[in-house]
């Protein structure tokens, strides 16, 4: 039986008339969605994902417009369509979930409000009606006591449950399309992955379909029926889930599975693709991704490649197109199975220690002001950010703390650097203590072996400043004997990370994400440090990116013989780069391995279910098991173990005790549960 | 990733010149015309304000070449007028235009003097204030708040009638120059101050600057080499902006009697005196310096407007 | 609740203690008081009796308790110049200021939140650029010139408006109203409509470009996205988000129109407290001048309590702290 699609888009072609001339966000894309389908639309950023979702409701960003083709929604056309009649459209029959639930909702009405005024606005119910339908879809969203809930404001509920107010409001005039567009994006694993169930669960039982937005593959091969791969404002490839991800088709295709890190796979070199997307006023002519494509030849610089039926996917490559029959379609993706990675501190010599941090603590007071405190008669308030904190990271290894927000990672990286002074505690380099300020101050040598790189790439290069001035910055005083020597140190390493020392004399906002995070790392190596704390730097970059940048940094571990701490809540990617992993929540390691260890034979029930919750390529198509609870507040810790409320294998003794650290020969793990010996084996999902 | 050479020093300033010219910015400005328009009429006062006595066609405070006789002319084109005086003479017979072309000097500067002070001022404070935090942060930003529950002009008043009650009420001359500008710089430090904080709060938890810590670098060195070329943008609109209100202001104080001497008047001080005239007849002796004061602050203010908006993230 | 607004008023006082200080200095520091009453001339003996019997020998806090102690029951002293009590001196001048504030502040909020509202809503009509054009003007233009400059037109070319002084009055018990006589009715508007200018076009342009802001947030858009009507979206949605932040600063904008009257009252001689503190200064009357920054400035600590209290009550952020998050 031939299914009508619910949504059918011909040619769409979405403009952006501006000073420099017209830019093309969307050129000639067509896609449909079948009645009740999870359609997932992937990307990187400036692919052009987030303009289809706004041009099929029709909120196109002025000065955008859509230029030509055509949008169908149920049989009708839309994208031709007075506003008034639109707006009939939106809401009550195409449903749409932004990406941060904070902003998201009015700050100034009850959550009960916005429902009902929607409500009321598309179905002819009364308020009354309309409110008792509201609570309806509060308790089916998963909002506990939603009968009080109904009149509280929106930031009285935490992120995650914001995010299902959002998914009721965008459900409750029983809409047959939904595009959520990066619902997950702003969650935490835990929560991400209580969505994502909740979001197929929910659009089954109400029959609507999805087009679900995102960046994140992992997502995607969960959640999605099929997925459409979009690059440079058009889909290159569109299929099945599991024939997309598995036997990838198009060439960015290829690439772009192969740098996504998996934590059941283990490589050596994640697939890098040099370059980056073009920007729209750059777009090339032919094919916009020959430039980077390892299987170009002269058609694909000169002509644009139609999607073209291939099994039952489609592809917008000309290596299958029959009819010419100049190339024969590339192998199937071979995955580098390297020989195992040579673990420093595990074979051979013994691990030589280089950083060591005993019970270090890291309280921030937040309380009101005093006059505050004594009226309302409340007491300080004092964020236990990390609470008792072991650590040691051996010569030459890469260390990865992997943990949920909140958890305090960032702010261990931050006092091992320096940039906090730790409430309590000991860090020691190579012996020597660097605890306090003033030990720090009078071993200035051996803190300029320690340096940082940080998240942000936009943040961390002052926009006001040369490249090369950023490059220089780090190099020490004793070092800048002359300014002939310091240009050449500086386009050393400019040459180190892969950028050219031209790129000296340009500014920050000149360059991408991905080569800003470069210049991060080439400040960072300017005083020859030998440890490295890198904070999250690759979790605001694109996956192909990422990759780039990952695959330098080992690289240059190599070539430099650095140590690094990688802090990261990827669980992916720190099993990909890591030689042992740490687990924290709330303040402290809860467990740590070795990486294979750690993912194979997880002991801590937190970790077991992290590595269940968080979404992964390589889990298409299964059913999961369902994950309790919220991340805790760390300025009001449970007692006990600080894990209890969300452990299933919680007892009295968990609710009271601290567990101690059980150490075995290179593994630590932290739970009663496995002390008494209660904890059932693991069985990967 | 070829060895290309480095860029020459002279080679990127003149691409600076270039990518100034092609800038959003400078794009923004030629585009609008009325920008455009308000840039050139406050060039033509600038430029007034620098030449006053080369320009002006007599010289109002030489008493040699005063003639009463010449009292209370009208201007040119109305009949009785004289084409020697343009716009006409006020009650001692000094050209208006002359006055005009005087007075505006003196607004004009009188009110960058003390836009300039409370720039220096609040940004300074500003930047100590966002960047130490604590104790420093609370105090300053207590004044600031108490200041700013008052309008400008009250603070402005008081400063002045204080100052003068100190000096004794026959505070004349130069001094009560420095009274008036003093007066408004302490009334606008704080739009600085605040703005330059707040500013200064998001940037200083960006991570350049956590990345010049690590590396070891000052507190000095990171307010003054990192902060501060940050800062400067919203500093700009402030400025502009500020100095409109302090032109008006100046004018205001001058009007009521408590601005600058009668000896130098500024576009104020001759409103006030043609005041007592407009009602036998001679509109001209404040009307035209009424004009004149009109349109210098309502060019400065586009030209604010204007900046605003072109700085403005959101709206490009 | 009850902590906040005491924690608030609390504040308050601790501010007006401040201006008490500053007063207080003022009246008791600057210039002599004694010279002033009994001029140059006298002798040292005479000049100390009156200075104990004045109490001028005090240590200094108990000089300031006096004052302050003074300053409750409204006893302000005796002015330099006219050798009348300040208390009723200011007592029959305030209503002239009041009632010229008050209808300003009326012209004000009545014209200018409307309109601040249509030009954001409708951004490209001939009405709104009208109105902005106009609003520069009335930004740019300071009040005095506006006040000479109706004067011209409306007293001396078409001889229609009085332009001074309040016309007629009524006394009401201790108030003074120029509203319910013709002349006076006549008298009063053009001062009303001076002050209220530059006042009125700060809020219309505060008003559209918060609106603006708001109309550009994630949740207008959300609204949007999920059908919600115009209307629904303008008025129940953007207003009430944009009227937060505007009651703030418009509350701080009319306590300055009662200090902008100054001004007003000085164009068109009006016989108001503005023009009397004018005359003070010219004269360094010490006590009236002392006097009239305590008045000014308890309005505006009182003003500023209002709003904080009506912002703590209308956000629900401030009201409800973030409760649990399951």
């Amino acid at each position: 039986m031939v299914h009508k699609p619910i949504l059918e888009i011909n040619n769409l072609r979405v403009e952006f008339p501006t000073r420099h001339g017209t830019l093309v966000a969307i050129d000639d894309l067509s896609l449909h969605i079948d009645p009740g389908e999870v359609l997932g639309v992937v990307g990187e950023s400036g692919a052009g994902k987030s303009i289809t979702g706004a041009a099929i409701i029709g909120l196109l960003e002025p000065p955008g417009r859509v230029a030509a083709g055509e949008i169908i929604f149920d049989g009708r056309r839309i994208d031709t369509l007075a506003d008034g009649e639109m707006r009939k459209i939106r809401g009550r029959h195409i449903g749409a979930i932004f990406q941060d639930p904070l902003t998201s909702l009015n700050p100034l009405h009850t959550v009960g409000r916005q429902i009902t005024d929607t409500i009321v606005t598309h179905l002819a119910l009364t308020k009354r009606q309309a409110r008792a339908r509201a609570l309806e879809l509060l308790a089916e969203v998963g909002i506990p006591a939603a009968a009080e809930r109904i009149d509280h404001y929106p930031h009285q509920f935490s992120g995650g449950m914001r995010q299902r107010v959002v998914i009721a409001l965008a459900l409750c005039a029983e809409p047959k399309l939904i595009i959520a567009d990066e619902p997950t994006t702003a969650l935490d694993v835990s929560i991400q992955a209580q969505i994502i169930v909740l979001l197929k669960k929910l659009c089954s039982q109400h029959g609507s379909a999805i087009m679900l937005i995102t960046h994140d593959m992992g997502v995607i091969a969960e959640t999605a029926d099929r997925v459409a791969v979009m690059y440079a404002g058009r889909i290159g490839e569109v299929g099945p889930v599991f024939d997309v991800i598995h036997h990838a088709l198009l060439p960015y295709t290829i690439g772009l599975m192969g740098s996504i890190p998996s934590i059941s796979e283990e490589v050596d070199q994640l697939t890098q693709i040099d370059g980056a997307m073009p920007r729209l006023n750059e777009t090339p002519p032919g094919c916009s991704y020959h430039p980077r494509c390892p299987e170009a030849h002269e058609r694909c610089a000169v002509e644009r490649p139609e999607l073209i039926p291939v099994d039952r996917s489609q592809v917008a490559c000309w290596l299958y197109d029959t009819a010419a029959k100049d190339h024969d379609p590339p192998p199937p993706r071979k995955k580098v199975k390297a020989a195992r990675r040579k673990r420093t501190g595990t074979t051979g010599a013994s691990p030589r220690p280089l950083i060591e941090v005993r019970g270090l603590k890291q309280y921030f007071d937040v309380s009101p002001p005093l006059l505050t405190r004594l009226l309302q008669r409340t007491g300080r308030r004092v964020v236990r950010a990390v609470d008792g904190l072991d650590l040691t990271i051996n010569r030459g290894e890469t260390f990865g703390l992997v943990g949920e927000s909140g958890c305090g990672k960032s702010t261990v990286a931050r006092t091992i650097v320096g940039l906090h002074d730790a409430t309590a505690g000991t860090i020691s380099y190579d012996g020597i203590s660097l605890s306090t300020r003033q030990e720090r101050a009078k071993n200035q040598s051996y803190q300029y072996k320690m340096q940082m790189i940080f998240q942000d790439p936009q943040a961390s290069l002052n926009p006001r400043w040369r490249v090369s001035d950023i490059v220089a910055e780090s190099i020490p005083e004793s070092r800048r004997t002359s300014s002939g020597g310091v240009a050449a140190r500086v386009d050393e390493l400019l040459r180190q990370v892969g950028l050219s020392p031209a790129d000296g004399a340009k500014y920050p906002h000149e360059f991408s994400g991905g080569q800003r995070q470069r210049i991060s790392i080439a400040r960072a190596l300017g005083g020859e440090p030998e440890f490295l704390v890198c904070d999250e730097p690759t979790s605001a970059l694109d996956v192909s990116v990422q990759a780039q940048i990952l695959n330098l940094m080992s690289d240059l571990q190599r070539r430099l013989g650095l140590t690094y701490l990688f802090i990261s809540h990827d669980l992916a990617v720190v099993h990909h780069i890591s030689t042992r992993v740490g687990v924290m929540y709330l303040g402290r390691v809860v467990e740590w391995a070795e990486t294979a260890q750690l993912f194979n034979n997880p002991q801590h029930p937190y970790t077991r279910m992290l590595l269940d919750a968080v979404p992964d390529i390589s889990k298409t198509g299964t059913h999961r098991t369902q994950v309790e609870g919220e991340v805790p507040s760390p300025i009001d810790p449970p007692s006990g173990c600080t894990f209890h409320p969300r452990c299933p294998y919680a007892t009295e003794r968990c609710r009271t005790e601290t567990p101690a650290s059980i150490r075995s020969e290179n593994a630590a793990v932290a739970c009663h549960a496995i002390e008494e010996a209660r904890l059932p084996a693991w069985k990967a999902a | 990733m070829s060895a290309a050479p480095i860029i020459t020093r002279s080679e990127s300033r003149r691409g600076m010149a270039r990518r100034f010219w092609d800038s959003d910015l400078a794009y923004s400005f030629r585009r609008s015309k009325v920008a455009v328009a308000a840039g050139v009429i406050t060039f033509v006062y600038l430029f007034a304000a620098l030449f006053a006595p080369l320009i002006a066609p007599h010289d109002p405070y030489d008493m040699a070449s005063i003639r009463i006789l010449d009292a209370f002319l009208p201007p040119a084109w109305v009949e009785g007028g004289d084409s020697r005086f343009l716009l006409g003479t006020d009650n001692v017979g000094r050209g208006v235009l002359s006055t005009i072309i005087h007075g505006s000097r003196i607004s004009l500067g009188v009110g960058l003097a003390s836009v300039i002070l409370a720039a220096t001022l609040g940004v300074t404070l500003g930047l100590i204030s966002g960047f130490v935090g604590g104790r420093v942060d609370a105090v300053i930003m207590r004044i600031a708040e108490v200041q700013l529950s008052f309008p400008d002009i009250l603070i402005a008043l008081l400063i002045d009638g204080i100052i003068r009650s100190i000096l004794g009420p026959g505070a004349h001359g130069n001094i009560a120059f420095f009274v008036v500008i003093a007066a408004i710089s302490l009334a606008y430090w704080v739009q600085f101050a605040r703005t330059v904080r707040a500013t200064t709060m998001v940037e200083k938890s960006k991570d350049y600057i956590s990345a010049a810590r690590v590396a070891g670098k000052s507190p000095s060195y990171i307010m003054f080499r990192h902060l501060l070329p940050n800062v400067m943008g919203p500093v700009l609109v402030i400025a502009t902006i500020s100095l409109a209100l302090a032109i008006v202001t100046e004018a205001t104080l001058s009007f009521l009697g408590v601005g600058v001497p009668p000896t130098q008047p500024s576009l104020g001080t001759l409103i006030r005196v043609g005041n007592d005239f407009l009602f036998s007849g001679e509109w001209w002796i404040t009307i035209f310096p009424g004009i004149a004061l009109a349109i210098m602050g309502l060019s400065v203010n586009l030209l604010g407007d204007w900046l605003r908006d072109a700085l403005n993230p959101k709206l490009r | 609740m009850i902590p906040f607004i005491l924690s608030r008023v609390l504040q308050s006082l601790l501010v007006m203690l401040g201006v008490a200080v500053i007063a207080f200095m003022l009246f008791n520091y600057v210039g002599d008081p004694i010279t002033n009453l009994v001029g140059i001339q006298s002798s040292d003996e005479k000049r100390e009796e009156l200075r104990e019997s004045l109490g001028l020998n005090d240590p200094a806090l108990v000089q300031f308790a006096r004052f302050v102690g003074r300053a409750v029951k409204f006893e302000f002293g005796i002015s330099y110049q006219q050798k009348r009590k300040v208390s009723v001196i200011i007592a029959e001048r305030l209503p002239a200021t009041l009632e010229l504030s008050m209808l300003s502040a009326l012209i004000a909020l009545g014209i200018g939140i409307p309109i601040g509202i249509y030009t954001a809503l409708h951004r490209d009509s001939w009405f709104s650029h009208l109105c902005l054009s106009l609003s520069l003007i009335g930004v740019s233009l300071p009040t005095f010139l506006i006040g000479i400059l109706l004067i011209f037109i409306f007293s001396v070319s078409l001889q229609l408006l009085p332009s001074f002084g309040r016309g007629e009055v009524v006394q009401i018990g201790f108030w003074s109203t120029g509203l319910l006589t013709v002349s006076g009715l006549k008298a009063i508007i053009m001062p009303a409509i001076t002050l209220a200018l530059f006042q009125m076009t700060l809020i219309m342009r505060l008003v559209r470009s918060e609106m603006l802001e708001v109309l550009r947030t994630d949740y207008i858009k959300f609204a949007r996205a999920r059908g919600l009507t115009d209307r629904t979206v303008h008025f129940g949605y953007a207003l009430m988000n944009t009227l937060v932040p505007v009651i703030t600063i418009t509350g701080l904008q009319l306590g300055s129109i009662i200090a902008f009257a100054i001004i007003t009252e000085t164009v068109f001689q009006w016989p108001g407290v503005g023009l009397m503190f004018i005359q003070a200064i010219n004269e360094v009357d010490i006590p009236v001048m002392s006097t009239y920054l305590l008045l000014i400035a308890s309005f505006f600590v009182i003003i500023n309590l209002i709003v904080d209290l009506l912002y703590y009550f209308v956000d629900p952020r401030l009201r409800i702290s973030r409760g649990p998050g399951a």
